[in-house]
């Protein structure tokens, strides 16, 4: 085979290293939101610990939930805890099944290609009644 | 009583619970689109298999790979993850169509239902990787909106009583079309 066959070209070569640095680029942007809100989830941690430096933390912040939470904060904190309680056991289910269907499927074909690579027995048996 | 620090702490778990609800709501995503995938995958085998016809069919295989790929894929797939993709795919046309290949390998099955069954196998596939890429993220919430804000003008400007129609026909080509492309810029990132 000649040697200009084996060789893929020069542009395909070059779109691949393109496509390389585009998939590279698109990571970059899907995870930079998640970091974004990683820092500013540690930048609030960071400033309400600086607050309650020298003071009475614990009780303090007891008093910020207790006190000066209101309905709406609890219930939607509620609502979102259940929710993702919900999710986790949806999550759950959804990936056992798909693991179930996965494996289940992969037995069937499995099956089928023994069955396909196994010798007639219709033929056999004639063959054996025949001698 | 004394005055109380400002605390952003309570605002910190409201974001962090919502940072882990848009994970699970992604893995989710993902998860059904597996699971849509493997039911065509079924029915297609339960049509081969009552109908006798050969599983090394070119066509049968051709979607069979197809349906593992869009498996394998799935979790990349995106418009923010996809978009730098697309850009490159307007300015070249060196990627593989994978849509285009397995409809060419269809032609080969030998019977013409189980051919007509591929296609609207194919078709399903492609529309619920469509649905996938506009539902499965946040940035493909953004496409819907402007997709949609896109259709409905169209929808408005179309001059005729069938408007209803008119709408969810171009929605199920536009899903179509999306899904096409999904497969196609997830081949280039496979390829990689």
């Amino acid at each position: 085979m000649p040697e200009s066959e084996i060789r893929p070209k020069r542009d395909v070569l070059d779109s691949s290293k393109e496509a390389q640095k585009a998939d590279r680029r698109g990571s970059l942007l899907v995870s930079l939101p998640k970091w974004i809100l990683a820092a500013v989830i540690a930048w609030q941690i960071r400033l309400s610990i600086e607050a309650l430096v020298g003071e009475n933390a614990v009780p303090s912040l007891l008093i910020r939930f207790w006190r000066q939470t209101s309905i709406w904060e609890v219930a939607s904190w509620a609502a979102g805890i259940l929710g993702l309680v919900f999710g986790l056991y949806s999550r759950h289910l959804l990936k056992r099944q798909v693991v179930r269907d996965l494996s289940r499927l992969s037995d069937i074909e499995k099956r089928l290609d023994a069955l396909a690579d196994m010798p007639d027995i219709s033929n056999t048996s004639t063959d054996r009644s025949a001698s | 009583m004394p005055t109380l620090p400002f605390l952003y702490l309570p605002d910190a778990v409201t974001l962090i619970l919502l940072m882990i609800a848009f994970s699970m709501l992604r893995s989710a995503a993902v998860l059904h689109i597996k699971q849509e995938l493997l039911v065509v995958h079924k029915e297609m085998l339960v049509y081969w298999l009552e109908n006798g016809l050969d599983r090394s069919d070119r066509g049968y295989l051709a979607i069979s790979d197809l349906v593992e790929s869009a498996i394998r894929l799935a979790p990349r797939l995106s418009p923010a993850r996809l978009v730098f993709i697309y850009r490159l795919q307007r300015r070249t046309a060196l990627f593989y169509t994978p849509s285009g290949e397995v409809s060419r390998l269809i032609e080969y099955t030998p019977d013409e239902k189980g051919r007509a069954k591929l296609r609207r196998l194919q078709m399903e596939i492609n529309l619920a990787l469509g649905t996938f890429i506009l539902l499965g993220s946040i940035s493909g919430w953004f496409l819907l909106l402007m997709i949609t804000s896109k259709m409905l003008k169209g929808t408005i400007a179309h001059s005729g009583t069938d408007r209803t129609d008119f709408f969810f026909d171009m929605l199920e080509r536009m899903l179509a079309h999306l899904g096409r492309q999904t497969l196609q810029m997830g081949f280039a990132i496979k390829q990689v």
